[in-house]
């Protein structure tokens, strides 16, 4: 896929994380994907339609779920990933995907985007496009996301 | 939207198991479903955009996505077939689906995403504030079950 579409991305994370009471984002390495790869344990999925095709997906860690939730949640402990922590990181993916979406559409190419879905395991395999796809690592404060890019023209 | 939406992709999903693998199935009647759910192993997911944002996930065990995938193409199970083939039966109940209801409400708009998919042991997926129904399609190489969700009531 083209790496250029991977900045409205890399961009919503810095517009919108320290809104959400993060103080640290760093964009980290970008690499390759094989198609199907191995993926941290707590994975949003946000589908995309329209001019631009595929899915982008958020990959963390239990532990970076946790931390991420907590700072959403104004520093609440979070002890569990349970329904709540599991909605404010939905919610992050979907605002982060949205904010993409209109720097996209901004652009010219026009994206609708689904509701996220979340998949929680460990030494999940993962594909998310036919194409083979893009990781750019944001590091925060709560830890790294993988931010899995698979998207077509 | 009409209440029955699922049974047109259920109708779709056993006819195109009749077509593609000559395979006898029945489905279940649809019930609601929690937000969060154990998946059995092997999950496709398809978003739907639109006026009436959702998604769609099949969700089965490796052994039946590996089974089926023989069937239909007469072949061993080699990963990438796999995933290539239940992606794209998924698809096709998908797209069968989505254009009868879109047919059905004027104005809808309803599109879908191409589909991601998710293997692995003990995996729960969530689908935050979505109403959701499920679909066991029961299959002479195990049961596949077929999960439609949109945003907003049902």
């Amino acid at each position: 896929m083209d790496a250029a579409l991977a900045t409205p991305f890399i961009k919503a994370f810095f517009d919108l994380l320290p809104q959400l009471g993060f103080q640290q984002v760093k964009r980290g390495n970008l690499r390759v994907s094989e198609k199907m790869a191995v993926s941290l344990d707590v994975i949003a999925v946000v589908g995309l339609s329209q001019q631009l095709r595929g899915n982008v997906a958020y990959a963390m860690s239990q532990e970076t779920a946790k931390k991420f939730a907590s700072v959403m949640m104004m520093g609440m402990p979070v002890e569990q990933l349970d329904e709540m922590s599991q909605s404010a990181i939905s919610e992050a993916s979907n605002m982060i995907t949205a904010n993409a979406a209109m720097t996209l559409e901004s652009q010219g190419i026009s994206v609708n985007i689904s509701p996220p879905t979340l998949v929680i395991g460990h030494g999940v395999k993962v594909r998310i496009s036919q194409v083979q796809s893009l990781i750019v690592e944001i590091v925060t404060e709560a830890g790294v996301i993988d931010v899995i890019l698979g998207l077509e023209r | 939207m009409s209440a029955n939406y699922l049974e047109h992709f259920s109708a779709s999903m056993l006819q195109n198991l009749q077509e593609m693998a000559g395979m006898e199935a029945a489905a279940s009647q649809p019930t609601g479903q929690e937000t969060a759910f154990a998946s059995q192993g092997f999950s496709v997911i398809i978003g739907i955009t639109g006026k009436r944002p959702g998604r769609i996930i099949l969700d089965t065990t490796q052994a039946t996505a590996c089974a089926l995938s023989n069937t239909i193409n007469g072949e061993e199970c080699d990963e990438e077939f796999v995933l290539d083939t239940m992606a794209e039966l998924t698809n096709i109940v998908s797209g069968n689906g989505i254009t009868t209801v879109n047919n059905a409400n004027p104005g809808m708009g309803l599109m879908l995403t191409p589909p991601s998919i998710f293997i692995g042991n003990e995996l729960t997926i969530v689908s935050p504030k979505l109403n959701a129904e499920v679909v066991t399609v029961t299959t002479p190489l195990g049961p596949i079950n077929l999960s439609i969700g949109f945003e907003g009531g049902k």
